[in-house]
């Protein structure tokens, strides 16, 4: 029986995925580059320059390492809990987990545009004098909702990538759980944290669609950089709007690119 | 001073059932058992990472089975020995002593004392990514003895060694028991692994202890057909017997003190002897034609036909040769026979 | 179980819960949105398209259901993601399966363009295709050809919702191929098999739980694309019956937007009830859509 197969009538199959890979590859590349290709450098530097360009990414950088904070605070614990506790109807749970993160932002904004009229967020801005809503804490509110479950699910995925024996080694030993923790699971983890950190960081500062609805635009006040996109973009200021996208790129790529060297090849993402 | 009384339960798909089982203070126990026989089961319940159904641990009469895995101090040695990669041996030995809160002092002197009996006084601050299979387990196991603990698991220590490791590395984990004076379990499903390091061994299928004993009890007196088989016997074969006699099809073995019926005998290799073809006539003594001889590593497996197969072991130099007819002599002191189940 | 270890397991499951609940709060609690409140009524500016309507406005949710307008959002919607889900996954997996497998030049920085991709801010990316269509050298094209690719239902947001839905997809499938052993193909490949052949009968199966989780997550992805779609195609409601073509009215789908637009557009129009109804009607296919992907459950990614 004859096996041999022609090398070139096999090799099809391999031939149509990397062509795919290229082809999606070359698509992105060119929807990024246009920017630039329409803008041209000059001119690029002329809005790179400019102080309002520089406030507002400042702004998009402070709210977004704030809230990206926030969310590792409760999604490092929350992820924890995930990776290895049994939760019961635990598909309803992470369903339920899960829905600030596939829903469309706006519906997001929306929902907290509801929600910030009433408790809890009522009895905190008469008890405290702090109204959350059309303003910088609107922003990192939207942000926050929109990060947290997405750092618990980054945070149990690096979790469940440390076998559990090394806890019930160190228990075994007589370490408390606490310390079971602070001192062999986190240190474990720590690449795959902070590559998570990363990518929750460049998701807050990504997120803009909820501000619409909830927060609305104040200069200087709210406008970050996505957000700023639209807005410029609506007031027919091209250069602004096409240097603020490079801007925005720019970061993302940074922080990807940050990822990837930080996490290497172990990372989920 | 350990003992383990009742134990049964359920982890997936692995069960045990009704565990018996006790070890003394500076015994090397080792449970042995095919994969599935509820070993790792057994070993997770007395860690402590999962409850049992029913049954108590007592340890040194103090009941733990309700204690958590961090008050019931017991040592767990995993088989890849998990040493934490990101402290390095001295602060991975010093962790269990660091945990309770013990005294900087004596963390100092004990781990000194444990790095110079092991002999890797040299490894004190090298990673754990560093070492070679042998240290990484001496690490372990000075890990885990640092703190003194009532006893030691260790989960298949040797499996993931080489081949031409795993003697050697066995009576390793014989002298640190020894020099440590610690109360190791072992849990193995290699019985050459087992006889290395063993006090006593413990066989489990199918999530039962099946017998406990020395080596040389076992592998006399094997309880029943699987232990046999387990054990490594090779020449197993059906038999009746009448009280004194063996019945193997033509074949009339002398066996005394057997129950009369239907019966599974078995004789190990290693105490077939060859004899002259005229020499003195022993007991049980059968000439056979040479169907098969094969050169081991170490020695030289014939096999023999005398009206059932026999494996026996020789030396190189034995002067046999394929074909040949020769005598064999089953010394019925070394027959086994045990129930056919 | 000791004190300290409940002390610790109630501590970090309480953060899971904290989680659990506020996303609850925030989907459950806006209910009372969907119902009319009698100030409203008096202060309410309805356009004029709702006027006959406003009786039945004014109950519970705006009468959604009763509108033309609703269920051709939904249509267009759900029948413009249903393509490019399908696009995504027939170019996605083989790709996710190439950089899964493959030893490609580059590969780092093609897998940091897909990653950076998933995290832009959806108005960068809107605003770049806008860029690409409507100025150089694609703009000369559509003009010889006659047709705009911005601000159009077909391909315009097909694409937009296309260029996340596929970077999603392709990390999720990516992971579940690397999951799988390459020895398997290596071995039917040694028994004959040619390369297809291999995939086909032996990794595909043992893909089909990962590549279904890719294919939902990709598809609600889609559903939820809102502002690459808002920047590169806008709002459909207000234009004139004629000027769509006689093909988008004979599937219903003229004058119609896309629901996560449609719900922002509501609620700037102060037709509060509708938009949450639409909201909700958005959250209740993201649920049902994730429920199923978890019950799948492909290990993995990071669901």
């Amino acid at each position: 029986m004859n096996i041999r197969v022609s090398n070139m009538q096999g090799r099809w199959w391999p031939c149509l995925c990397t062509v795919a890979v290229f082809a999606a590859v070359t698509a992105y590349g060119v929807l990024i580059l246009s920017n630039w290709a329409y803008l041209g450098w000059h001119d690029t530097l002329y809005f790179f320059s400019r102080p309002r360009m520089w406030q507002r990414f400042w702004l998009t950088l402070w709210t977004s390492v704030v809230s990206s904070a926030v969310s590792l605070l409760v999604g490092i614990p929350a992820g924890y809990a995930l990776s290895r506790f049994r939760f019961p109807c635990r598909n309803l749970f992470a369903t339920i987990i899960d829905l600030p993160i596939v829903v469309s932002p706006a519906v997001i904004g929306a929902f907290l545009f509801g929600i910030t009229s009433r408790f809890p967020f009522d009895v905190i801005s008469q008890q405290l004098g702090i109204y959350i809503g059309r303003n910088v804490y609107g922003v990192l509110l939207v942000q926050f909702t929109v990060t947290a479950a997405f750092c618990a699910r980054l945070m149990k995925a690096t979790f469940d990538i440390i076998p559990e024996r090394f806890e019930a080694v160190s228990r075994s030993l007589g370490a408390s759980n606490t310390r079971t923790f602070f001192k062999v699971v986190l240190p474990m983890a720590k690449t795959g944290i902070l590559a998570s950190a990363l990518v929750v960081w460049a998701r807050a500062a990504a997120e803009w669609e909820g501000l619409m609805l909830f927060v609305g635009a104040t200069e200087g006040k709210t406008d970050i950089l996505p957000f700023a996109i639209y807005l410029d973009w609506n007031g027919g200021m091209m250069g602004w709007v096409v240097s603020m996208t490079i801007a925005c790129v720019l970061m993302a790529i940074a922080a990807m690119s940050a990822m990837r060297i930080i996490g290497g090849k172990s990372h989920v993402w | 001073m350990i003992e383990i009384s009742n134990l049964s339960g359920e982890l997936g798909e692995f069960r045990l059932r009704d565990i018996n089982l006790q070890v003394d203070e500076a015994e090397y126990l080792v449970i042995l058992g095919p994969t599935g026989a509820g070993k790792t089961v057994l070993l997770e319940y007395v860690v402590g990472i999962h409850r049992p159904r029913q049954g108590t641990i007592l340890v040194e009469g103090q009941d733990i089975t309700g204690l958590d895995i961090e008050e019931r101090n017991i040592a767990y040695v995993p088989q890849d020995y998990a040493l934490f990669p990101n402290m390095n041996v001295e602060k991975n030995i010093a962790f269990g002593l660091a945990a309770r809160r013990v005294k900087q002092r004596t963390i100092d002197e004990t781990v000194e004392r444990i790095l110079t009996a092991l002999g890797i006084e040299h490894l004190r601050f090298r990673m754990p990514l560093n070492l070679s299979g042998g240290e990484k387990q001496r690490v372990a196991l000075g890990r885990a003895m640092a703190t003194g603990p009532k006893l030691v698991l260790l989960d298949e220590p040797l499996s993931a060694l080489d081949e031409s490791l795993r003697s050697s590395m066995a009576r390793e984990l014989r002298r640190i028991q020894k020099t440590l004076n610690g109360t190791f379990i072992h849990i193995c499903h290699n019985f050459e692994e087992a006889a290395d390091v063993a006090d006593r061994i413990a066989v489990m299928n199918q999530g039962r202890l099946v017998q406990t004993g020395t080596l040389e009890e076992i592998m006399r007196n094997p309880k029943n057909e699987f232990v046999t088989r387990f054990l490594k016997t090779q020449n197993i074969f059906d038999a009746v017997s009448d009280g004194a006699l063996l019945t193997v099809g033509d074949m009339v073995l002398r066996k005394p003190g057997t129950r009369p019926g239907e019966v599974v005998g078995a004789i190990r290799p290693e105490n077939i002897t060859l004899v002259d073809n005229n020499g003195s006539r022993g007991e049980n003594v059968f000439s056979g034609r040479i169907v098969r001889m094969q050169r081991k590593p170490c020695f030289v497996e014939l096999e023999v036909d005398i009206g059932i197969p026999l494996i026996l072991y020789s030396t190189p130099d034995n002067g046999c040769k394929e074909g040949e007819t020769v005598s064999v002599e089953l010394a019925p002191g070394h027959i086994i026979v045990t129930e056919k189940e | 179980m000791s004190g300290e270890r409940k002390r610790f397991s109630l501590f970090f499951y309480s953060f899971a819960v904290l989680l659990l609940l506020y996303s609850a709060y925030l989907f459950v609690s806006n209910v009372d949105q969907l119902f009319v409140t009698q100030a409203a009524v008096k202060t309410r500016e309805l356009t004029s398209i709702w006027d006959e309507n406003r009786e039945v406005m004014n109950r519970f949710a705006g009468g959604f259901w009763k509108d033309p307008y609703f269920w051709k959002s939904l249509n267009l919607t759900l029948a413009i993601t249903l393509i490019t889900t399908l696009i995504a996954t027939a170019a996605g997996v083989p790709a996710a399966y190439a950089l899964s497998r493959y030893r490609i030049p580059g590969k780092s920085l093609i897998e940091v363009i897909f990653s950076a991709v998933m995290v832009l801010p959806a108005s960068s990316i809107g605003l770049c295709l806008i860029v690409l269509f409507n100025y150089g050298p694609l703009f000369a094209i559509q003009q010889w050809a006659g047709f705009r690719v911005a601000h159009s239902i077909f391909p315009g947001m097909v694409i937009a919702s296309l260029v996340l839905s596929f970077a999603f997809g392709v990390s999720a499938w990516k992971a579940t191929f690397k999951n799988i052993n390459p020895r398997f193909e290596l071995v039917a490949r040694s028994l004959g098999s040619s390369r297809w052949c291999a995939f086909k009968t032996v990794t595909l199966p043992l893909a089909r739980g990962g590549i279904g989780c890719g294919i939902i997550l990709a598809w609600t992805r889609a559903m939820a694309e809102f502002g690459a779609v808002l920047l590169f195609c806008g709002t459909f409601r207000e234009l004139p019956v004629s000027r769509f073509s006689g093909f988008t009215r004979m599937v219903g789908m003229d004058q119609a937007d896309w629901l996560s637009i449609a719900v922002w557009a509501q609620i700037e129009y102060g037709n509060v009830e509708y938009g949450f109804a639409l909201a909700y009607v958005l959250v209740v296919f993201g649920a049902m859509a994730m429920y199923v992907m978890h019950r799948i459950g492909a290990k993995g990614h990071i669901w």
